[in-house]
């Protein structure tokens, strides 16, 4: 190969290299700040829930419907079982959910 | 102690503390042998040895009495086990249950070979097959949900039948990388574990039934000992004998009331509200052991501001009693020096049951009646030893997910979501059976690890039977913390196989090489003691050589097995030694109507106005094998409902009756029975009918496909919802 080629390949690469740094830059960036209240959620009714950014009224009925029927969450990975909680969600939300309950763990039968 | 003398006179029958323990022992032992040998027998008394090649010491797999056992063989077939004479604990006793696995270990109903099922009929495998079936479609769940396979496998635990059993188990399932074993807590006396473990800092009984002969009161709180656990009776007679005296609480005249010097029947559910009413009265009179409380408790103060609303009106007319009764209750025990509460299984069958627990804890804590001889609480299930954490955190998966407990679990059944499910258990053990049912009926491959063609195996896809109490070796736990031993009597048969070596196989097929080696149940006692450091004590050979078991914590540092109070300075096993009573996810101390309740104000309820309540007889134990036995069919009714003449009085209804008994969720079919035992707007039921069963006696409807899904936090209810009788 000759040394205009070689130059072309390598400036090519660089502009690459280039662009898509900037892509994952922009994409970080549009990940905007989160802001809103905590939440136990295991004490927390629907309202206390949507306070909590990306919790919808849905999802927030959900997880206290979910609660209700089977009882208090005891890590937040619990939260995956309940419909539409996804673990990219979890990620983002870890800093806003607190956990405080009971888990029945103790059987001495 | 004279052994025939009447004690009192019993509100259910006229009948002596001798002949209610022979006429159970009575059918099983009598029956089996004479079907044997042909030859008349003493009833509960071990055979002469003419009729026996060997004895070997062995223990019951029921309840946790654990009575130990000797089992008496002839020509490789057992012929009659009795209850080991050396045992501290029974003195030789044994309840009509341990005695019927004579008959039951030879039942002509007992399945001995795995059965794949193929349509509607079943084809016999052989246990290498079987095995093989349930490790494939296990990895199969792994390499078809590499990224989300932790709840897909699930198990309902068994009461197991040995400690190995039950570590192999765990092992297995833990070290593949799946969490979600339902325990039988949920179901029994989780509540009361759970706030034992909260405010105490263990979840297992604080004393020990020695110490009811060193106690000045001895408050039986639902626990219908004379009924339930029979061989626990002679305590009762010897600590009357020194001078206790009993009080017994329950709604229902049973024949525990024979052996109580003061029976108190509040409504069933009100047990927390009597409770934090003689908490009221002692705050109000001042005989709070304030030097104690304040030193040892944390919510000492919230829990007086708690219960300043319960007065002994308001108490009254939650509970029935009388504001007199309330208040000579609560003086006799304010006054008191040493109180022992022994808390029945009913306890823990409301919705308000945790709390009922820590008021109780609460109470004794107050009254500095939680350390040291003749104080405390027993549970009547309560023995599980601790110390097996280490043991968990190394025999696990890395990064094995939070485990599921059985209401999560049915979610997950309920969506298709669970592919295998072990069914070590019966599904009719929990509330609302029939959705269970049909949640396990999802469930793409279930194994049952059952005996009979019950209910269980008509949702099975694959049964693997199991061995019987006399065909297997392996320690098993009981109330008083002690451990046993148990030794193997006979061989196996056919194709059954321990729940130990069954879990130990397919623990080697599913774990990628990271299951320990074993080949005997000693290997896995090994293994855990080894890592268990308050086990040290309990070796092999002190177990074999004991009658009555060893009593745990043992660690090295000890010379000998120590019994009575396991918090001798009133220090806790809590984070800082004191009782804990701020539990934030239960809130304020309190008492509130169990879900459902015929007293609450809802059009619903009202509909349904008799109070539910339901228990155990001493003839069956749970939804299990008892149902299989012939014995113990002489002795069982079927469904039927005990009531007060004034409930049924102006409608129609007479003595031995034929009725529907209904809730909200269906009704089942039941004999009247008119009796002055209960009280009136109240119905009890027993739980133990098995559909399946060819016996009459024992046969008949489920009782918990009608009991609604009421959950406390921890665990289910069972008693204290609406209910009503309609005639059939």
């Amino acid at each position: 190969m000759d040394r205009v080629k070689i130059t072309r390949l390598l400036l090519t690469s660089l502009w690459l290299l280039f662009v898509l740094t900037i892509s994952v830059a922009v994409s970080a960036g549009d990940e905007e700040k989160l802001t809103g209240k905590t939440a136990n959620i295991n004490t927390a009714d629907v309202e206390d829930l949507t306070q909590v950014p990306l919790i919808t009224r849905d999802l927030a009925e959900r997880i206290v419907e979910y609660r209700e029927e089977v009882g208090d969450f005891q890590v937040l990975e619990e939260l995956l079982q309940v419909d539409g909680f996804t673990y990219k969600l979890l990620e983002r939300l870890r800093p806003f959910l607190l956990l405080e309950g009971l888990g029945g763990d103790d059987c001495t039968c | 102690m004279s052994s025939k003398r009447k004690i009192g006179k019993s509100k259910t029958s006229e009948i002596d503390r001798r002949s209610f323990l022979k006429i159970g022992g009575a059918a099983a032992a009598g029956g089996a042998l004479s079907a044997v040998l042909g030859a008349e027998i003493l009833f509960g008394a071990p055979l002469p040895a003419k009729y026996v090649d060997k004895e070997v010491d062995s223990c019951c797999q029921f309840c946790q009495v654990r009575c130990t056992t000797r089992v008496q063989i002839k020509d490789g077939r057992v012929v009659n086990v009795y209850g080991n004479p050396d045992n501290f604990w029974t003195g030789g006793a044994m309840c009509p249950k341990g005695k019927s696995m004579v008959e039951l270990t030879y039942s002509p109903h007992r399945l001995l070979y795995p059965l794949l099922r193929q349509g509607n009929q079943w084809k016999r495998v052989s246990y290498r097959q079987a095995l093989d079936l349930v490790a494939e479609r296990i990895l199969k769940v792994k390499k078809d949900f590499p990224d989300n396979y932790a709840h897909r496998v699930a198990m309902f635990a068994p009461l197991w039948e040995s400690w190995e059993s039950e570590l192999a188990a765990r092992m297995a399932l833990h070290l593949a990388g799946f969490p979600d074993i339902c325990s039988p807590g949920d179901a029994c006396i989780g509540s009361s574990s759970t706030a034992l473990n909260l405010c105490l800092g263990s979840p297992i009984s604080p004393t020990t039934l020695d110490e009811i002969l060193n106690t000045e009161i001895l408050v039986l709180f639902g626990a219908n000992i004379a009924e339930m656990y029979p061989p626990y009776v002679r305590w009762l007679s010897l600590a009357r004998e020194k001078g206790v005296k009993i009080i017994y609480l329950d709604p229902r005249y049973t024949p525990t009331s024979n052996f109580c010097d003061l029976q108190l029947r509040p409504r069933p559910g009100t047990d927390g509200a009597l409770v934090l009413g003689i908490i009221r009265f002692l705050f109000d009179k001042n005989l709070i052991n304030n030097r104690i409380a304040r030193s040892h408790i944390n919510g000492f103060d919230e829990l007086n501001a708690a219960t300043d609303s319960y007065t002994p009106a308001k108490v009254a007319e939650i509970t029935g009693l009388s504001q007199k009764e309330l208040i000579s209750l609560a003086d006799r025990l304010g006054k008191s020096e040493r109180v022992i509460f022994w808390l029945g299984g009913a306890i823990s069958r409301y919705t308000n049951s945790i709390q009922t627990v820590r008021a109780i804890i609460a109470l004794q804590a107050i009254t500095d009646n939680l350390s040291g001889s003749g104080k405390g609480i027993m549970n009547t299930q309560g023995g599980k030893p601790g110390g097996g954490e280490n043991f968990s955190e190394i025999y696990r998966s890395p990064d094995l997910a939070s485990r599921l407990s059985f209401r999560k679990v049915r979610y997950n059944m309920e969506r298709g979501r669970v592919n295998v499910l072990l069914l070590n258990s019966s599904y009719r053990r929990y509330p609302d059976a029939n959705r269970v049912r049909e949640a396990v009926s999802k469930v793409d491959f279930v194994v049952y690890r059952g005996f009979f063609m019950d209910k269980e195996a008509e949702l099975a896809h694959l049964i693997i039977p199991g061995t019987m109490v006399f065909e297997s070796e392996g320690s098993q736990y009981g109330a008083q913390r002690q451990v046993v031993w148990r030794n193997k009597a006979i061989a196996r048969p056919g194709e059954t196989v321990e729940d130990w070596r069954f879990y130990a196989d397919l623990g080697k097929k599913i774990c990628d090489g990271t299951f320990p080696e074993f080949n005997a149940a000693e290997d896995i006692y090994d293994l855990f003691r080894f890592e268990s450091p308050s086990w040290q004590g309990l070796t092999l050979e002190r177990l074999q050589n004991s009658p009555t078991g060893v009593t745990w914590p043992f660690p090295s540092s000890s010379q000998s097995e120590v019994k009575g109070s396991l918090y001798p300075d009133n220090r806790f096993w809590t984070p800082d030694g004191k009782v804990e009573l701020r539990i934030p996810a239960l809130g304020p101390i309190q008492w509130t109507e169990p879900k459902g309740s015929p007293r609450s104000t809802t059009r619903e309820v009202r509909e349904f106005p008799l109070v539910f309540t339901q228990g155990k007889v001493v003839h069956h134990w749970q939804q299990t094998y008892t149902g299989w036995s012939s014995y113990m069919a002489q002795f069982s009714e079927g469904n039927y409902v005990q009531v007060h003449p004034d409930t049924v009085k102006g409608l129609g209804f007479k003595d031995g009756d034929e009725v529907y008994l209904e809730t909200k969720l269906g009704q089942i079919k039941a004999t009247l029975k008119i009796t002055e035992s209960i009280l009136p707007g109240v119905v009890w039921t027993p739980s133990h009918t098995t559909p399946t069963s060819p016996f009459s006696g024992n046969a008949g409807d489920t009782i918990n496909t009608i009991i609604p899904n009421y959950w406390d936090k921890v665990s289910a209810q069972y008693n204290g919802f609406g209910c009503r009788l309609i005639k059939a």
